[in-house]
């Protein structure tokens, strides 16, 4: 996508936890409105790229431009306010509130919580919730949550958590989502269930960055893909094209297709 | 009888306020703060020098000696503002310091800390608080006001103004409760870093239920002094505020209404359940034993079979949308390992 408005840019990051270097040189470019695809071995680093691209670690070195602005090494809540959500490799939901609890509280505040607006606004905040509500209803629908809206999030099965989190992404709209393993044990039907979301989220005209291990799924998902290996961007393409490279051949590609 | 029945409710109501700021903290925001009781006695001591009598009176035992340099005599309600004041801008340096990184058993360890320096600086300072002898003959709000009335009346006066404090406190925190904000506090709690990727500053909101908290603490105190009408170091002690935190277990985590029931439970149905049975000769520790032995029991039992609490913590549910806010009719579960 040469033409495309590249929304968010990574280019040239390094973090090392004390001697352990496990970025040494991570770039990637997101155009808008797209869905770019990360992949490479275990302890590559896109974990690390991922923390780091949504502020929950500082990079040692490197930028990060989200939609035209500097972002490395600010804090992971200024980063979500300028519209980039990530999840977490396993579900993160808010385990002892509700299901609509966490769908009201991942919609975009827009300063609704300060503390004081609780004691001199309260009839803003209650018109408000109650469009979230509103909504928060329509997608659970969507995803098929709407009968368990007033039970514990903790009390959901793995599968309805997953789709729990893809709920909140699509209550926020935010303007980039990062995907850390979404499918990571997960079983074929569900699976397909979060294919769809993320076709959704293409739908919404949300960028999509997916690390993810599963490569028919990547390929199906994706439009560019990055490879990483050993906490360096390797190579960049279409699944067909990366192929066709010996270092990532060597590196990645070639483990994984054999045992496939 | 009526007195003593008086003077027990007006203790509760005061208790009532100091637990619904640690139900704050603790409750909504999820850090073990092992300090709040010391807000507590900050409050009480903040008030008690400014009410309390100048010193250097014809009579010791009115006045405290001289060297003392507070003593203003001041108005309950300016006094009550300050002590808010200052454990709220106490609250908010200790938070600063300890909040911002340290999590767990680690800003436990350092609200210990301080607990600590405030309970020495309160015994050791002698121009502010008196050292050990603390702070006596501490003036009743409003009773010069009222020309001085009989007891009983006054009683009323006073069990009438700590009422109006609770439901001020009360209705405010069920406002912060039903808030974005109350709601980003106790998200933070089951998981601050979901919380912090989806835009939550979560040391300024932590921060944030700190220093309210305090502020309350700061009240609670306050009135506490000018009930006891006097205050010392040894008027306070670590056992109170685990009992504080005892209540919270016992009433429900996060409710403000269960926090209550549990501290009248806690610190005033459980110590006098004692008082009415026969003494026995020889043995004046037994009753005092037996009421320690009562409450570790029923806290244990509460953990066993309702660790939500006697009222558990309310939900914004939608199946009742227009009611909104209902107490779960059947208890909900949290899966094990919650």
């Amino acid at each position: 996508m040469p033409d495309a408005e590249i929304f968010l840019e990574v280019t040239h990051v390094a973090k090392n936890f004390g001697g352990v270097r496990a970025v040494v040189d991570g770039w990637l470019s997101v155009p808008k409105g797209t869905t770019v695809g990360l992949i490479g071995p275990n302890g590559a680093g896109k974990s690390t790229m991922i923390e780091m691209i949504s502020g929950f670690l500082a990079p040692d070195s490197g930028k990060i431009i989200l939609a035209g602005e500097e972002i490395q090494g600010k804090p992971a809540h200024q980063v979500a306010e300028r519209g980039l959500i990530r999840t977490f490799q396993t579900p993160r939901e808010w385990r002892g509130l509700t299901v609509m609890e966490n769908m009201l509280l991942a919609a975009d505040q827009k300063g609704r919580d300060a503390a004081w607006r609780a004691i001199f606004a309260r009839r803003k905040l209650r018109a408000a919730e109650q469009l979230d509500r509103a909504r928060a209803r329509e997608l659970l629908e969507r995803f098929g949550l709407l009968a368990l809206r007033d039970e514990f999030a903790g009390s959901l099965s793995g599968g309805q958590k997953r789709l729990l989190e893809f709920a909140r992404i699509a209550m926020r709209s935010p303007r980039v989502v990062l995907l850390d393993e979404p499918c990571a044990g997960v079983n074929p039907v569900l699976q397909r269930n979060i294919e769809e979301a993320i076709v959704g989220l293409q739908q919404d005209g949300i960028t999509v960055l997916l690390v993810e291990h599963n490569l028919p799924f990547v390929e199906r998902a994706c439009q560019d893909i990055y490879v990483m290996a050993q906490g360096t961007t390797i190579a960049e393409g279409s699944l067909a094209e990366l192929r066709k490279v010996p270092a990532v051949i060597d590196a990645y590609l070639g483990e994984v297709e054999a045992i496939a | 009888m009526i007195d003593y029945a008086i003077s027990l409710l007006t203790l509760a109501l005061i208790n009532a306020i100091i637990v619904i700021g640690l139900n704050v903290r603790w409750g909504w925001a999820g850090e073990f703060d092992l300090s709040y009781y010391a807000f507590v006695a900050i409050g009480a001591y903040t008030t008690a020098v400014l009410v309390g009598p100048p010193s250097g009176g014809p009579d010791p035992l009115v006045n405290p000696p001289d060297g003392w340099i507070l003593g203003l005599h001041w108005p309950f309600i300016p006094s009550a503002l300050i002590a808010m004041l200052v454990t709220g801008s106490l609250s908010a340096m200790l938070g600063a310091v300890a909040l911002r990184k340290l999590r767990g058993d680690y800003f436990a360890i350092t609200t210990v800390a301080f607990t600590f320096i405030v309970t020495l600086v309160f015994s050791q300072n002698f121009r502010l608080f008196n050292g050990f002898l603390g702070v006596f003959n501490i003036p009743q709000p409003f009773y010069d006001f009222l020309h001085q009335p009989d007891i009983f009346t006054y009683n009323l006066v006073f069990i009438g103004l700590c009422f109006v404090c609770l439901a001020i406190v009360y209705v405010v925190t069920e406002w912060l409760f039903k808030s974005p904000f109350g709601m980003t506090l106790r998200s933070i709690r089951e998981d601050e870093q979901a919380s912090a990727a989806y835009g939550r500053d979560v040391y300024i909101a932590k921060l944030k239920a700190f220093v309210i908290g305090g502020m309350v603490a700061g009240l609670g105190g306050s009135l506490f002094a000018v009930y006891l009408s006097s205050w010392n170091p040894s008027a306070w002690s670590p056992i109170e505020g685990f009992l504080i935190f005892a209540a919270i277990f016992l009433g429900g985590q996060g409710n403000v209404r269960g926090v209550i029931l549990g501290v009248v439970i806690v610190t005033i149905l459980i110590p006098e359940s004692t008082r009415w049975l026969p003494e026995f000769q020889r043995r004046p520790d037994l009753y005092p034993a037996l009421r320690n032995i009562a409450a570790g029991i029923l806290i244990l039992a509460v953990l066993r079979w309702r660790p939500q609490g006697i009222i558990p913590e309310r939900h914004l549910n939608d199946t009742r949308a227009s009611a909104g806010f209902r107490i779960p009719l059947l208890p909900q579960t949290r899966t094990p390992g919650a």
